[in-house]
């Protein structure tokens, strides 16, 4: 009952100041920069340049029916390319013979172009630019840097495909070419590199591209403000000798901590709402995602308290403050990079933070995951909670 | 109501004391004044009887609290007038004491009421904030009687005011002190120490040099001494004499007798003057004086 007075003093207090609309001016340029600048999906269209070394039959043929049960060519504008002169060093994907070309004459092309579309969602998935020459071909695919394939007659009659490697490809698309080389089929090798692509944004397909920097966003302005803010209530305390007065009531230092703490917490999870039911709407369970957001903040602000104790004012604990910020952003790398996932990242208290909120934006969270996550931050929590109140009991009041 | 015995205490804990092996009792209803230069060890002391300093070498009673076991509950009776104002200055006059008596778990006295006492009546909803360093010290002072304490400690309760606002709080503490509070008042005032305090302690450089009334250091140390301005030869001339050592006497008589006198004023000992004698230092600034 005093924690709730108490907080509720404290509220009305911080609600005078500065730090206070700080977070919510934050939270609403944040809401604006990912609804401006994150699309909700990445439109990520393939770009090949063809050469059909065979009659132009042939190649309408292939633009009619090769895809027709997935997809369909339509025909779109020419589109112009200019070359400059260059030395060019290619490779045969098959034999791994080497060639080079050498270009002196600058002129600009007009290439057929043909836009494809997914037959399922009706998506623009692929652009192909139809070159008239070998010549062609090698020149505008090692300048567009886009995929390139010679379609050839081969022996008994049959089409065959053949891509043109620049030796500056990637390491996974040399190693996917290398393991579908003997299907020498090029939808199947697009289709895997295009399914290799959605395994690694690691979205699982189930928040979009926008959604899925939610999580990102919220564990960082709620960790970032909930240490530097929590701290700076505490600041401007100490330096007002305020915190003296108070320690000559019965008030408990935790009490006061807390409802120190519990003022952030409300902010933190205002500006969390600012941000998140604009982006994500009713889909997100919001009982587990304001249980996380509120523990994601307290620990920020424990972890805050804690490296403040060790310190006489603000200035003199900001460089590592800032510091540890830096080292608890680390797995944001990995949530951005999957692959990227050393165990020393995945022991610390922001990797759970970022899954754990992230589960509570999907339609159907793991909550068994989420609810274990909340009780290690509980736990976590605590500690340092009780680890602080430890160290400001000896130094509050000087 | 306040014992202390053998007390030191270290800042740096490297063997140089702020305070030095300090004992004295205080008892209930008294008010007791900690006299010193700057320096001296004065908030110190107050600070390990208040807690916001530990305790770390020596023994302390105080309001029957030992204060070797921490309790919270001992500050509900107790009473502190920093010397320092340390408000909330973006709440009003009124908010910054409610807000405050909200903090004790005993019966908090009315905060108009307290507000009008020390003169800042009118100014309640004004922002602390925008009060005159005097007027924050006002109000630091009033929260100080918030929860009707028992021990109340006065750190410097009247530098910085005008004399009659001194005047006041000086009759303000006299009052509450009539009713049964304890008062440990700390200052380098001596004449707030001499019309206030029942008995005060002379300390410096963290030792304590004597405790006893003022009335009773006057008698033990001080002479009366009288001025006297009289013409001889024609000039006006200037003398302090004090008539009880016989030396005096004699050259008063003789002035008497044989000159005309132009003014004479009959001076008590100052506080400040026996401070001198007994501890061979000034009050207000460091020096030794010769
Ligand atoms: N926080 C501190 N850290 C280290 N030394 C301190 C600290 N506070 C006070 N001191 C030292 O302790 C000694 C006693 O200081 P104290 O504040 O008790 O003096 P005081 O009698 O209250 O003086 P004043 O009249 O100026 O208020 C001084 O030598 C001072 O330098
Ligand atoms: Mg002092």
């Amino acid at each position: 009952m005093k924690l709730w007075n108490n907080y509720l003093k404290e509220l009305k207090i911080a609600s005078r100041g500065f730090y206070f609309y700080m977070e919510f001016v934050m939270a609403a340029i944040l809401l604006v920069c990912i609804l401006l600048f994150v699309p909700a999906e990445i439109i990520n269209v393939s770009q090949e340049a063809i050469y059909v070394d065979m009659p132009r039959e042939t190649l309408d043929a292939m633009l009619q029916q090769s895809f027709g049960e997935t997809g369909r060519y339509e025909r779109a504008e020419d589109t112009k390319v200019k070359l400059s002169p260059a030395d060019i060093v290619y490779y045969d994907e098959q034999t791994g013979e080497k060639f080079e070309m050498s270009f002196s004459d600058k002129k600009t092309l007009e290439l057929e172009t043909w836009y494809y579309y997914n037959a399922a969602t009706g998506a623009h998935e692929k652009t192909l630019y139809i070159t008239e020459s070998m010549d062609d071909l090698v020149r505008v695919a090692k300048a567009e840097k886009w995929y390139s394939t010679v379609v050839q007659a081969g022996e008994n009659g049959q089409m065959q495909y053949k891509l043109l490697l620049f030796g500056s490809e990637s390491e996974r698309y040399q190693n996917l070419i290398s393991a579908v080389m003997d299907t020498e089929n090029l939808p199947a090798l697009t289709q895997a590199a295009d399914d290799l692509e959605v395994v690694a944004l690691g979205t699982e397909n189930v928040l979009n591209n926008r959604e899925s920097y939610m999580p990102l966003a919220i564990v960082i302005m709620n960790g970032l403000m909930g240490m530097l803010v929590v701290i700076a209530y505490l600041t401007i305390d100490k330096s007002s000798g305020l915190i003296r007065a108070m320690s000559l009531t019965p008030m408990h230092t935790r009490s006061y901590l807390l409802s120190k703490v519990m003022v952030v917490l409300t902010t933190s999870l205002i500006s969390s709402l600012i941000i998140t039911v604009p982006v994500m709407g009713v889909q997100p369970n919001y009982l587990l995602f304001v249980l996380v957001v509120l523990l994601v903040a307290a620990l920020s602000c424990m972890l805050g308290l804690w490296i403040a104790s060790f310190f006489s004012d603000l200035k003199s604990a900001f460089g590592v403050l800032i510091l540890f910020m830096v080292i608890l952003m680390f797995p944001a790398l990995t949530y951005i990079i999957p692959s990227f996932s050393p165990l020393w990242i995945r022991l610390m208290p922001t990797y759970p933070m970022l899954q754990a909120v992230k589960e509570t934006l999907l339609p159907s969270p793991d909550t068994g995951y989420v609810l274990l996550a909340c009780g290690g931050m509980i736990v976590v929590s605590a500690l340092f909670l009780w680890w602080s109140e430890h160290r400001y009991k000896k130094s509050l009041g000087v | 109501m306040i014992h202390v015995n053998n007390l030191s205490y270290s800042y740096t804990r490297d063997g140089r004391f702020a305070v030095k092996d300090i004992s004295f009792d205080i008892k209930k209803g008294e008010i007791f004044g900690f006299l010193g230069p700057s320096g001296a060890g004065k908030s110190t002391t107050q600070g390990i009887l208040t807690g916001l300093l530990q305790l770390q070498k020596g023994d302390a009673v105080v309001d029957g609290y030992d204060l070797h076991r921490e309790n919270k509950k001992r500050f509900n009776r107790i009473g502190m007038s920093f010397e320092q104002s340390n408000l909330y200055g973006k709440l009003t006059a009124e908010e910054n004491l409610r807000y405050y008596a909200k903090l004790f778990d005993v019966p908090t006295r009315d905060p108009r009421q307290l507000i009008d006492m020390v003169g800042l009546g009118g100014k309640e909803n004004m922002k602390a904030g925008a009060f005159s360093k005097g007027m924050k010290h006002r109000l630091t002072f009033a929260r100080s009687l918030l929860n009707n304490p028992s021990m109340w400690f006065l750190d410097e309760p009247t530098t910085g005011l005008d004399p009659a606002i001194a005047a006041q709080i000086k009759d303000i503490i006299r009052k509450e002190c009539d009713t049964g509070v304890t008062a440990f008042l700390t200052t380098h005032n001596m004449f707030i120490a001499d019309e206030l305090c029942d008995r005060v302690a002379f300390i410096v450089d963290g030792e304590i040099k004597l405790v006893d009334s003022p009335k009773a250091l006057k008698l033990q140390y001080g002479h009366r001494t009288v001025a006297v301005e009289f013409k001889e030869d024609g000039d006006v001339k200037k003398e302090n004499l004090a008539p009880a050592t016989g030396e005096g006497k004699a050259r008063l008589n003789q002035i008497i007798n044989d000159c005309e006198i132009v003014t004479m004023h009959s001076r008590e000992a100052s506080l400040e003057e026996i401070f001198i004698k007994v501890t061979g230092k000034g009050l207000t600034a460091d020096e030794t004086v010769e």
